[in-house]
């Protein structure tokens, strides 16, 4: 019993001087690394020092106007360029239209919005034009006294594509293409 | 023994008997023995216990390293790490952008060991081939000499080391040094000032802080802006080399707490080689020269005349006539010839009339805000090199007439300057510092005029640049105002020299919160054919100070004003307060 535990004392023993060894070696390494990285912190640091000169140097008004002369053609700045916030045209929120609240919320992919069933683009009343209209001047020789019934007779009897916004005839180009097609 | 058996006695145990198993039989032992082995044992005890404790010890504290302090190494990593890491030998100064405007670098020092060197002259070539500005008849013959020590250059630069390197001459060694490096070269030379070759401040800010920069860390941080100083020395050169003048100085100073962005002095020159440049070069003239400012001197003899209430706005003398005092006349350059009133006669630059205003006021007037605004007395500043001005002794009434108008009186620009500061920020004298100050940091300041009177010189001011001589300042959007001052200078023979002169423009922007100072002076201008024959501060300096607001405006972040606003005021329409009486001029 006694040697067992005896023996078991000096494997104890040996291994923790092993242990201890190796411990030693590798706080030897880590102080090596350590002087080694102090080292190389000064030589950083000194190169920082010089590298913080050169970038002086290198700054030097006179050299960064040549080359901003020779590169990028920029000119001293003129007080008409400058110009404040007060003197910026006036933005929707301030006639009381409200998009902030709109900014703030989700943005939803928006659909394209459905044309309803059964609508009509509203056709606007032609503007009274100086010019000739080709396609409208032969219904208004026909129904020259009603003004009214002029609108809704070009309306409604439109074979001639019109114009949604000024409600006059769009060129004929396309079916004159095809016509000579 | 008491028992009947024999004890099984080992005979070759030393001492008593081994007391193991069987405890059948006892063995004691009387007298002194007893005592001994008794002694013997307490001391193998404490012994044991000692031990026991240490081994103890020694496990607590590992279990303490190892368990319970998890932070040590980081702890022995810094105490092993060098305190405060690398710094030069000199600390650095640095603009007020943190620009390096002089840092000591580490550089080789190149010295001979003659006694080691084989060929001396041989040697010499072949340094020669290396560096050709090092090696001259005195480094010959010094290496030609018995001695065991010869400095060949200091200061080498990496590739000259590596080319002496290379050589492999036996005999010449390198050692690690540190050498001044200013990066801007002339551009701050008398700002900075530069050092001996051992690293000693001898001049400039390197003078004045010299033991705080040998044995700081932290490097000093100038008031002075690069850019600022960049253009500044640009415009100032460009106006001395269209008038051919031999020199000039000019300041640009904060009007509210005096920091110093721009001191040019020219011609400047290499902080390296300070010996090679003429003292005339290392002069500073922005603060250690005194000069005659002329006319510039007026805005101060009307703020006291002013200030005083002898006299105001609405008062007007007769500049038709000469001034006649004992056996000077004094006259008007280009006079109107006519009745004046004060703005007229401050625009104008009459000084007929400044005299007439000044009288009244008095000597003593005139000489109380003299001394108020700093001008008798040396500009205070953190350069060693400072000028003090040149009062006439005794002081007679004739001096109080000339130097209304500015002559009679010499002063440095940065007593100008300041005084000027004083003048258009709302009447506070500050001091001038060449030391970024602290963000918050109030300057000392000293009252001098009252806001009122320092708000009716900027209006005075802006009608020198709108109306009158100034009119070639006047950089548009920025709202510059100030004062043209000529003088001639004097003449070595006794008298005033009609051909030389000092041509100065102080100025400040904008008009209606002034923030900038900025002064320009030439020295010795000549006439041109583009300024029409005049070689006047008109024509020379208040040109480049308009050029020079102009592009300081934008830098400096001060917001222009489109030209529309700029209301240009009539003279005849000074605002009602200003005129003392209540008219509606609006």
């Amino acid at each position: 019993m006694s040697r067992l535990l005896f023996l078991l004392f000096v494997i104890a023993a040996a291994g923790v001087a092993g242990l201890l060894f190796q411990v030693k070696y590798e706080v030897q390494d880590l102080e090596r690394e350590l002087t080694q990285i102090n080292r190389q912190i000064l030589a950083d640091q000194e190169a920082v020092h010089v590298l913080q000169a050169e970038w002086s140097y290198l700054n030097q008004p006179a050299r960064i106007a040549e080359l901003s002369r020779r590169h990028l053609g920029l000119g001293p700045m003129q007080p008409e360029q400058v110009a404040a916030i007060a003197i910026l045209p006036p933005r929707p929120e301030d006639f009381g239209h409200a998009q902030a609240a709109l900014a703030e919320a989700e943005p939803e992919p928006r659909r394209r919005p459905e044309t309803p069933v059964g609508w009509q683009p509203r056709r606007l009343q032609p503007a009274p034009s100086p010019l000739p209209l080709e396609p409208a001047a032969p219904t208004r020789q026909a129904s020259a006294p009603a003004m009214e019934e002029e609108v809704t007779g070009l309306a409604v009897a439109s074979d001639v594509p019109l114009n949604p916004v000024t409600g006059r005839p769009l060129p004929v180009a396309a079916t004159l293409g095809e016509g000579q097609r | 023994m008491r028992r009947d058996e024999a004890p099984k006695i080992r005979p070759d145990t030393p001492c008593g008997i081994d007391l193991g198993q069987p405890k059948t039989w006892v063995v004691e032992l009387e007298g002194s023995r007893k005592v001994a082995l008794e002694t013997g044992r307490t001391r193998l005890i404490v012994a044991g216990l000692v031990f026991a404790l240490a081994f103890l010890m020694v496990g607590l504290r590992l279990v303490d390293l190892s368990l319970l302090q998890g932070d040590v190494a980081p702890r022995v990593a810094g105490a092993a790490s060098p305190g405060g890491g690398w710094h030069a030998g000199r600390a650095a100064i640095l603009d007020r952008n943190g620009e390096v405007l002089a840092s000591n670098l580490p550089t080789m020092a190149l010295y001979a060991n003659p006694r080691q060197l084989r060929d001396p002259i041989e040697a010499a070539d072949r340094l020669a081939e290396v560096m050709p500005d090092a090696v001259g008849d005195r480094l010959r013959s010094d290496l030609a000499s018995d001695r065991s020590f010869v400095w060949v250059k200091r200061c080498l630069s990496p590739r000259e080391s590596a080319a002496v390197n290379r050589l492999g001459i036996p005999g010449l060694h390198l050692q690690r040094d540190e050498c001044r490096f200013h990066p801007h070269g002339s551009l701050l030379a008398h700002v900075v000032g530069f050092t001996d070759i051992d690293n000693r401040g001898i001049a400039g800010m390197e003078g004045a802080f010299d033991t705080w920069l040998a044995g700081g860390e932290t490097p000093l941080q100038l008031s002075v802006d690069l850019r600022v100083q960049h253009l500044l020395t640009e415009e100032l050169q460009a106006a001395i080399d269209e008038f051919s003048g031999v020199g000039g100085a000019a300041v640009v100073m904060d009007v509210q707490n005096g920091e110093l962005l721009g001191l040019v002095s020219l011609p400047s020159f290499d902080p390296r080689m300070p010996g090679r440049a003429p003292a005339e070069h290392r002069f500073n003239r922005a603060t250690l020269g005194v000069y005659e400012v002329g006319s510039v001197l007026k805005s101060f003899s009307t703020a006291a005349a002013l200030d005083s209430g002898a006299v105001t706005l609405d008062d007007g003398w007769d500049t038709s006539t000469p001034i006649r005092v004992s056996r000077f006349t004094i006259n008007d350059f280009r006079g109107k010839n006519r009745w004046m009133n004060v703005p007229e006669i401050f625009q104008h630059s009459s000084n007929i009339g400044t005299v007439h205003m000044t009288l009244r006021a008095g000597t003593e007037t005139l000489r109380h805000y003299l001394e108020r605004f700093g001008l008798l007395s040396p500009a205070q500043l953190e350069l060693p090199e400072r000028g003090r001005p040149m009062l006439p002794n005794p002081w007679r009434e004739i001096n109080t007439m000339t130097i209304s108008y500015g002559h009679g009186i010499a002063l440095t620009p940065l007593q100008v300057a300041r005084a000027y500061a004083a003048l258009v920020n709302g009447g506070e004298l500050v001091q001038p510092t060449l030391i970024k100050r602290l963000p918050g940091e109030q300057a000392p300041r000293e009252r001098v005029i009252s806001e009122r009177t320092s708000e009716q010189m900027r209006w005075l001011l802006r009608l020198v640049v709108t109306g009158g001589s100034g009119r070639n300042a006047d950089a548009e959007g920025y709202g510059v105002i100030g004062k043209t001052g000529t003088a001639n200078k004097l003449s070595p023979r006794g008298g005033y020299d009609l051909d030389k002169r000092v041509a100065s423009f102080a100025g400040a922007f904008p008009m209606e919160d002034p923030r900038y100072l900025v002064f320009l002076m030439v020295d010795e201008p000549k006439p041109t054919a583009s300024s029409y024959g005049f070689a006047t501060a008109g024509w020379v300096a208040a040109p480049a100070v308009g050029r020079v607001v102009s592009r300081l405006g934008p830098l400096l972040g001060v917001t222009p004003r489109a030209a529309g606003e700029d209301q240009r005021p009539d003279p005849l329409l000074v605002p009602a307060r200003l005129r003392g009486r209540e008219v509606a001029t609006r």
